[in-house]
Order: structure tokens, then sequence, then C-alpha cells
């Protein structure tokens, strides 16, 4: 009996421990950020790091402007809350946001990491070590590049979700594999590629365009994924454009689908792969480093407005013509990336990886040598067929 | 004196999480430090010397069936040599303990109570403990048996859904990263599995006793390519990144990719790697305990359980002042003198054993 007594009271501290504790943080009482943005501000004497945060407003309302200011925020949609904070360090810029924050600054479930172009052309590497070290930031949070002023982002209205980092995060995750103009990088691969030698940072970056711009332009979208930014160092150094883009994943092996057109006894033919293989090997000749690229794609003719039945003979030459055409414009890409200085492509690593021993003497000079590098590009596109169901719809002739 | 005998399956349960408990939270930062490329060849030079120090265990406790190591270790060493060995591996259990506390709660403060004092959670987790190992071996062979499955299928399984992940480029060139740096980063791993020394104070109880050397073999086997799966997994899916994550396994846990059906995996990981440290905690405690009560000459650990926790619970504020600390200690120090005295200790008491020509 009396052991029974002292097991349930051995029990009844227990009982106190669901009631609460230190770290009790009810949902109601955090702010929940969405998506973050990191920038450099010169307004002041000295340069400030500028964080600006999205999040969603946990309830309804709102509406007009609200104190706007210094450290100040303001609201344009019912349910978007954006506000800017300045510190001399990133710790600070963050731990700021408490002074007008009702709220507990919540990290745990950002979804999107921004860099605005001024401070990604001064680098990001403090920036990415601060965030792979922070405790509620997770490595699979998107990275994006912001072409052009935050303050524009911070303006610009979500077109279909609730919010700016909401909608960015619909486009990332639905719109892969229609064409492969991007490639949903994140902060792990961004981080990597910052630490490892011989491969440079790249990210998707994005345009903004302002709700006082979106009614006299044609395009009514407030945010676009315009291509790849493209990084030497930690450093910003240019963009590609979405075709480049699509040239550069496919050599990276991260794309399987695209679209070349060629023409045709005058008339324009849309090739589209949906199969992609790229094999990266290595030669020395004379010390000199040779990177191969073997590019095999297969994929079907989608877009033809005329009738023909191709004959062996005509895809055999449609094939060759779309190689070559597709080799160009990898190598053109390739030119492009050597000409802005940044080796996003990773050829440093793919010698590093297969030839360690010719690494290690050239590593040091990389980014003299990296120009210099000889590369060359074998395309073999493969025609399947045609993805015609049906005859198409031919124009009559109206003479 | 003790009468129940753990089963295969339970003496497995007991060591596989008695080594793999603090080994998936340290480790790989450990390792990372010196060979972050060839971190997986650690996981095999781990197993080598895990094989080695279980082949013994396994001999001692066929000479010696159904006796006690605190007792045949004075007789075969003389009193006081045996007592003294026996002296310095009870400080080393102690102090290894309050480490392992540390690691535990210092997880559980990182990844769930941020802003608790680790006092409190000390404690909490070191509750269930206190309790199994007054229960005695019984309690935590089954609790061991209950942990051991459905924690390693949630480990698997969190694996798995890495995979998509994986760059194996990642893991080029092979062996860059130099045999020096490589055997450097096997030493930590080594020291580690050293704790499958303390099947010599557990092989009394085991119920056949003639496979002890088999079943120790088995648990360093499955915990080496546990070892090897997850170390080739950071490296796979982080790069050189793993050597700047604190956490190294929970940040890969946290990088699972969400799905509709689950969102966030951490508190899977989470849940079993406490489950995981209580076997660890009930194993070190049971064994520090039943050693201590043995070298006293007492008749029961039972009486020791209570102020033997307490004693830990207060030494170990002062074992760890920050986990930068603690890092640098397990891989510069604590090396140096576990891997002598787990190694060492046992396989002196056989070779003096063999050359004396003692039996038990």
């Amino acid at each position: 009996m009396a052991r029974k007594v002292l097991a349930l009271l051995a029990i009844i501290p227990l009982l106190l421990l669901p009631g609460g504790c230190w770290d009790r943080r009810e949902t109601e009482n955090l702010l929940l950020v969405d998506s973050i943005v990191f920038g450099k501000s010169n307004t002041g004497e000295t340069e400030q790091y500028k964080v600006s945060f999205i999040t969603a407003r946990p309830s309804s309302g709102g509406g007009g402007q609200v104190g706007t200011g210094g450290e100040g925020g303001a609201a344009q949609a019912a349910t978007q809350w954006e506000a800017i904070s300045y510190g001399s360090t990133l710790e600070e810029a963050i731990r700021k946001f408490s002074l007008r924050s009702p709220r507990h600054v919540y990290l745990a479930h950002n979804r999107i990491i921004m860099f605005e172009e001024g401070l990604a052309k001064e680098g990001i590497s403090q920036v990415v070590d601060f965030l792979v070290r922070s405790r509620d930031i997770r490595l699979r949070n998107y990275v994006l590049v912001v072409k052009g002023h935050e303050p524009d982002l911070l303006t610009s209205s979500p077109q279909f979700e609730d919010t700016l980092a909401g909608e960015l995060f619909s486009i990332l995750e639905t719109s892969i594999g229609e064409g492969d103009y991007y490639y949903p990088s994140d902060l792990n691969i961004l981080a990597q590629d910052v630490l490892t030698n011989g491969q440079d940072p790249w990210a998707p970056f994005i345009e903004t365009f302002s709700s006082a711009q979106t009614s006299t332009r044609s395009t009514s979208q407030s945010v676009i994924i315009k291509g790849t930014a493209l990084f030497k160092g930690g450093r910003l150094v240019g963009y590609l454009d979405a075709e480049e883009t699509q040239r550069f994943l496919l050599l990276k092996g991260l794309s399987n689908s695209g679209i070349y057109d060629i023409e045709s006894n005058g008339r324009k033919l849309s090739y589209r792969y949906q199969q992609a293989k790229v094999k990266r090997r290595l030669t020395v000749e004379d010390g000199r480093v040779n990177v191969y690229f073997d590019v095999k794609l297969k994929g079907l003719l989608e877009e033809i407005h005329f009738y023909t039945n191709l004959s062996k003979t005509e895809i055999d030459s449609l094939e060759k013509r779309l190689s070559a055409k597709a080799e160009a414009a990898l190598l053109e890409t390739v030119n492009r990336c050597k000409e802005l200085g940044s080796d996003a492509l990773g050829i440093g690593r793919l010698i590093h990886s297969r030839k360690p021993e010719i690494w290690k003497e050239i590593s040091e000079n990389w980014y003299s040598i990296y120009p210099e590098i000889g590369i060359v590009i074998d395309v073999k596109a493969q025609i399947a067929g045609t993805a015609l169901g049906s005859k198409p719809i031919v124009p009559k002739t109206s003479e | 004196m003790q009468k129940y005998r753990i089963s295969a399956g339970q003496l497995i349960g007991m060591m596989f999480w008695t080594i793999m408990g603090t080994a998936v939270i340290s480790l790989p930062v450990l390792i990372g430090l010196h060979a972050p490329r060839d971190a997986w060849a650690a996981a095999v030079l781990f197993t080598i010397g895990g094989m080695v120090l279980g082949l013994i265990v396994g001999v001692l406790a066929n000479r010696f069936p159904r006796k006690d190591f605190v007792v045949y270790s004075q007789k075969v060493l003389g009193t006081l040599m045996g007592k003294l060995l026996i002296l310095v591996f009870l400080v080393w259990m102690f102090h290894t303990m309050g480490l392992v506390l540390w690691q535990v709660t210092n997880f559980i403060k990182i990844s769930l109570l941020p802003k608790t004092p680790i006092a409190p959670i000390m404690a909490i987790a070191l509750l269930p403990s206190i309790y199994v190992v007054y229960g005695g071996i019984e309690s935590i062979a089954r609790s061991s048996q209950v942990v051991f499955l459905p924690a390693v299928i949630i480990l698997f399984f969190l694996v798995v859904l890495l995979i998509p992940d994986v760059n194996l480029q990642n893991l080029l060139p092979v062996f860059e990263d130099g045999a020096a740096n490589i055997l450097r980063a096997s030493i930590a791993p080594i020291a580690w599995a050293g704790e499958i020394m303390f099947v010599v104070f557990l092989a009394p109880s085991i119920n056949k006793i003639n496979k002890t050397a088999k079943y120790s073999i088995i648990t360093i086997a499955l915990i080496g390519f546990g070892g090897f799966v997850n170390e080739l997994f950071y490296t796979a899916v982080f790069g050189l990144l793993r050597q700047h994550a604190s956490n190294p396994f929970y940040s890969l846990i946290r990088y699972i990719k969400p799905t509709a059906f689950i969102e966030r995996y951490d508190i899977l990981f989470v849940t079993i790697n406490l489950l995981g440290n209580f076997v660890k905690l009930s194993v070190f405690l049971y064994v520090f305990v039943l050693c201590l009560s043995q070298w006293l000459g007492m008749k029961s650990h039972r009486p020791l359980v209570l102020p033997s926790s307490v004693a830990l619970l207060f030494s170990t504020q002062y074992f760890v002042s920050s986990p930068n600390e603690l890092i640098l200690f397990l891989d510069t120090v604590f090396p140096l003198y576990t891997i002598p005295l787990l190694y060492g200790f046992p396989a002196l008491v056989l070779l003096v054993a063999v050359i004396r020509g003692i039996k038990g």
C-alpha cells in the first residue's frame, strides 16, 4: 500500500509538466513570416543591412496604408503585411522588428529568401552564413534574387495568392517541367555553391512590376521569374534570360524539357524535347583540359501548321539541323557564363571530382584559367515523331 | 542474484541505442571536421574497431561464464590493480554519462525548448532512466526491445525520403581527404564503438552466453551500416555544408521535402532520438550503479540509483559550458583516454587471464 502511495506521489509532479513550460508559444502570438528579403541601404551615415519580412496577416481586415516610416510597415492587401527593418548587423536588423511587431517573429515557416540586387552584387556569403546558422530557418527555403530595387517588390501585389511569398512559392512549385525556364534552387544548394571551390552560386531571379506599373503595362503579373542570376564567388555578376536559363539547366543536368524552333521549307516547326541526358567528360591534351558535354535529346515535333508525312530523310535532316542549332545555342550560353566570369556550370568542380591531381594545380588560379578551358558540346537530337493526334488545320489557299 | 536472462534481440536493442543515441547527434560533426567528403570511410573503421572489441568481450564472457567482470577482473589482475582499474572506469563512466546527458538535453534545448534552462530538461530526461534502472536489467531490456524496432524503422523511413535529394557527385573525388585525415576522423567513432565493452557487465544476464561475441558483432555491424548510410547521406545531400551544421542529422531531417501528407518530419526524429537516448542513459546508469555496487561489495544496485542520479544532475552542470567546447573536447581529448580504457581494460584482463591460465 505504502509503495502504491509513493508511486502515486511520484506521478503527481509529472502532471505539472503538461500545464506549460518556459517555451510556451501560442500560435496567435506568432508572426509567421512567409518570406524574407535581404538588402543593403545607404540612407544613413553608414551602410546598413535592410531586412524585410512579408507575412500573412492572421486576421482579415486592414486595407489602406498603415504607418510607413523608418522602421515602418505598410499594408495594402487585406492579408499581406510587409515591414522593413535596418541594422548594422543582420541580427540587429531582425531583432529590431520586436520594436514594432506585436508578435514573436517566427521564421520556421518561412518559405522564400530573397536577395536584393544591391546586396547580391556586394556579396551574399555573410547572409548565407547567417541563415545556415539560424535555428529556425530551414535549408529547404527557396532562394531568389530580386532584380532592381526591393521597394518595388514590397509595393507589388499578389495576383492569385494571399501573399507575394505565397504567389512566388506557387510559381516555383507548380510551373516546373513546363519548359524548365528556371530551377527552384534552395538555401542548401546556394550555400553549398558559396562554399565549394569550382562551383559558383546561381539562383532564379525575379523582376517585379508594382501595382501602378501593371496598369500601364501589357503584363498583368506582378512578379515574374525572368531567368537565372549568376554569381562569381559570392557576388552577383549578371543574368541569364529565360531561354539561356533553359540551356544552362540542360547543361547542368537539371532540365528535362525545352523547346527549339526550326524552319522547314520556309515554315516553322516547334520541337519539344522531353527527355534529356547529359554526359560530361574530360580530356587532357598537352596539359590543356577540355570538357565535353554529350547531350542526347528525345522529343516530338509539337507544333506543325502544315500537313505532311515527314519522310525518314526529312526527319534525319531535321534532326541534324536541330542538333546543330542546339549545339550553337548551348555553346552561346557557356560563353555567356565565361564572359561573366561565373563558373555556375561547375566546370571547376567537374575537374576537381574527375581529375583531382589537375585541380590541385589549377585551383588557385581557377578564375584566370576558366575562360581558356576548351568546351565541346555534342548534341544528338532525336525526333520520336509528331505530337499531332490528327491532321492540322491548314489554311485554304486564297488564290 | 540476477534471475532474468536477456535475449539476443534485447541485447542488440540495448547496445544499438547505447552507441547510436549520441553518435547520431555528435559523430557527424566530429567526422566532418577532418574528412567531410570521405566521412563514410570512418564508419568502416568504426566497425572494424568495434568488432575486434566485441570479439574480446565475447571471449571473456565465454572464459568467465555467469561471472561479474568487476569480480573476475580483480581475481585476474589482483585485488589492488583490479579495484584501481574499476575505479578509473567508474570515474570515466560518471563523466561520460554527464557528457551524454548534456548532449541529449542540449539537443532537446536546440530543437524543442530554446528558452528552458538546461537543468529541468536534464532532470526530466533522466527520470525515466532512473525508474527503469531501479527496476533492474529486465526493465531496461524490455523497454529497449520496445523502442528498438519502431525507432529503426522510422529512421530508415526518414532516410528513404531523402533519396530524391541525394547528389552522389558530392562524394567525389573519393579518398580526396587523404588517409591521414580519414584515420583522424575515425578516432572519435572508434572511441564510441568502445562502448560495446559494456557487454562484459551485461554478459552474466545473457541467456545464450556463448553467443556474446556474435551478438556484439551483430550490434556493431548494424550500427556501422547505419553510420555508413547516414554519413553517405549527409555528404551526398549537404556536400561541404555538412561542416557548418551544428546538428547535421536534424538539419537533414528538416530538409526532407514536405508532402501534402506530412509537412514536418522533425518531430519524428526528435522523438526517436529521445527514445534512443532514454535507452542509452538507462544502460549507462545501470552499468554504473551495477559496477559501483559490486565494487563496494553491495548486494543490490538499487540503493545507489537515486544518489548517483542526483550527483550526476548536479555535476553535469559543470562538465560542459558550451556546445563548441564539448565538440572540441570530444574531438581532441575524449578519445585519448577513452580508447585505452575501453579497449585496453578488457584486453588486459583477457591477456593476463590467458597468461595466468585463470578460468571462471
